[in-house]
């Protein structure tokens, strides 16, 4: 790996390097193939659709769900968008968790605005964390439609447990939503096992895949009835003005994006063959590594510096503003983080650094430990200098 | 194959290679063609096999038989509802 990738420590924005076979994939797929994926019988659309069909298996079994209900998206946040502007009709109930991250909170403040949709806020523990009692609790004080929530924090990684949450939600027949955007290739998810009835991922994070490439796996009860958020070519009945009643095709308006989806299968492939288990594992040891570094340098706070299950992501505030930080580690050391507010202001109102945000890192599957060490003795010395 | 050809159609091209998947698996020839203009002016894809394979091709198919929208028989230049043998 060049110097470039080592010290690229903004995963959680979008992991790099992908494993050479990620651009591989797309750049065969580009040059061999057309697009126009199933809407034609050439060998060029035949293997577009083929592509789209291995894909939809291959990740419906990594998220633990039907390929029938998987569509693709471009993003976890338009995924988010179809669901949420589907369920919530007017004067709909919903409750967030308190570390959403805007991909749920901007469209949840949209239907409020215009929709009348009610937004109530979870509570959580000391670090955002949403608790099943808690959670019990409020669905049982008042009616709720649907549950909305991420799995991992993009500001300080620490997951929630979904199997427990998505258990209340059954109990109380309850919609459960999941922004899976960090957690979907890093940590394990089963979305019939947890009782998701919408999970929403991205393709170019811990998947592997690249930007613009995203799904939304649903449960048999809402696939069955959730709206399309776009209208369009569909390559089938194409007769009818109205988008066609079954899936995938009534929520894949338009032209896929086949190149990458080459490419994004190719990731999940790698992940499926790696293992999420190992990849889990692997991005652990990066974190107690970073953690046990930081927490030694004096002056910094950490967020989210706590046992359960996360991502490989940490962050901190310390001595000077998160943006002074990140651009001196950029300018001085080589060093890719991301500072400010994560587009996810409601996590840090939650953790009590909002408005000057925090320094965010994030190592990711190629990152090597000696690298972690690397990154952390360059934040001590900006720390160290200014006190 | 045969000259005596049938052709499946279904609902989604996610279910035309469900049902090749479902066919190359159980030994079943079959070609990928575009949806035939008599039954629909799409620009899908339906599965063409024997006629003389059509009654195995249904019960391989039976899990998706809500998917399947028609079976069609080739009849000159072309396909028309066909029910079987």
């Amino acid at each position: 790996m060049d110097e470039r990738g080592r010290l690229y420590f903004d995963n959680a924005a979008t992991s790099f390097p992908k494993p050479t076979e990620v651009y591989d994939a797309m750049d065969r797929f580009a040059r061999t193939y057309a697009g126009g994926a199933g809407r034609s019988a050439h060998e060029h659309a035949i293997a577009g659709a083929r592509l789209m069909f291995e894909l939809r298996n291959e990740l419906a079994a990594l998220l633990g769900g039907e390929a029938e209900r998987l569509v693709f998206t471009k993003s976890a946040t338009e995924a988010l968008n179809l669901v949420l502007r589907g369920v919530l009709s007017r004067g709909a109930k919903v409750m967030c968790g308190p570390l959403e991250h805007n991909a749920v909170a901007r469209p949840l403040a949209h239907l409020a605005a215009e929709n009348e949709v009610v937004v109530r806020q979870a509570v959580g523990d000391e670090h955002g964390r949403m608790t099943p009692a808690a959670l019990d609790e409020a669905l049982a004080a008042g009616v709720v439609d649907a549950v909305v929530t991420l799995h991992a924090s993009n500001v300080h990684g620490l997951a929630q447990d979904l199997s427990a949450l998505g258990e209340v939600c059954r109990q109380h027949d309850v919609l459960f939503i999941v922004d899976a955007a960090q957690s979907a290739g890093a940590l394990p998810l089963d979305a019939r096992a947890m009782h998701i009835d919408a999970l929403c991922v991205t393709g170019h994070k811990a998947l592997l895949g690249p930007t613009g490439t995203g799904a939304l796996l649903l449960s048999p009860r809402l696939a069955e009835r959730l709206p399309p958020l776009l209208h369009g070519g569909t390559g089938s009945v194409s007769e009818q003005e109205r988008m066609p009643d079954f899936l995938p095709d009534r929520l894949e308006a338009g032209t896929p994006n086949t190149h990458g989806l080459a490419g994004l299968l190719a990731g999940v492939r790698y992940v499926a063959r790696r293992t999420v288990a190992e990849i889990e594992a692997h991005d652990r040891a990066l974190r107690e590594r970073l953690l046990g570094c930081l927490r030694a340098i004096p002056g910094l706070r950490l967020l989210g510096d706590a046992s359960g299950p996360a991502t490989s992501t940490v962050s901190f505030t310390g001595p000077l503003p998160a943006g002074d930080f990140a651009r001196l580690l950029s300018e001085r050391y080589g060093v890719a983080v991301r500072a400010g507010l994560h587009c996810a202001a409601r996590a840090h109102r939650t953790l009590g650094t909002f408005p000057t945000g925090a320094v965010r890192l994030s190592p990711g599957l190629f990152t090597p430990p000696d690298a972690i060490d690397e990154v952390c003795a360059a934040v001590a010395e900006i720390a160290k200098a200014r006190p | 194959m045969s000259a005596d050809l049938c052709a499946f159609t279904f609902l989604s091209v996610h279910d035309v290679l469900r049902a090749e998947k479902l066919l190359l698996e159980a030994g079943v020839k079959l070609r990928l063609i575009p949806v035939p203009s008599q039954v629909n002016p799409d620009c899908g894809l339906a599965v063409q096999v024997a006629c003389g394979e059509v009654e195995q091709a249904r019960r391989v198919l039976a899990p998706l038989s809500a998917r399947v929208t028609g079976c069609h028989r080739l009849e000159g230049a072309a396909f028309t509802p066909w029910e079987g043998a």
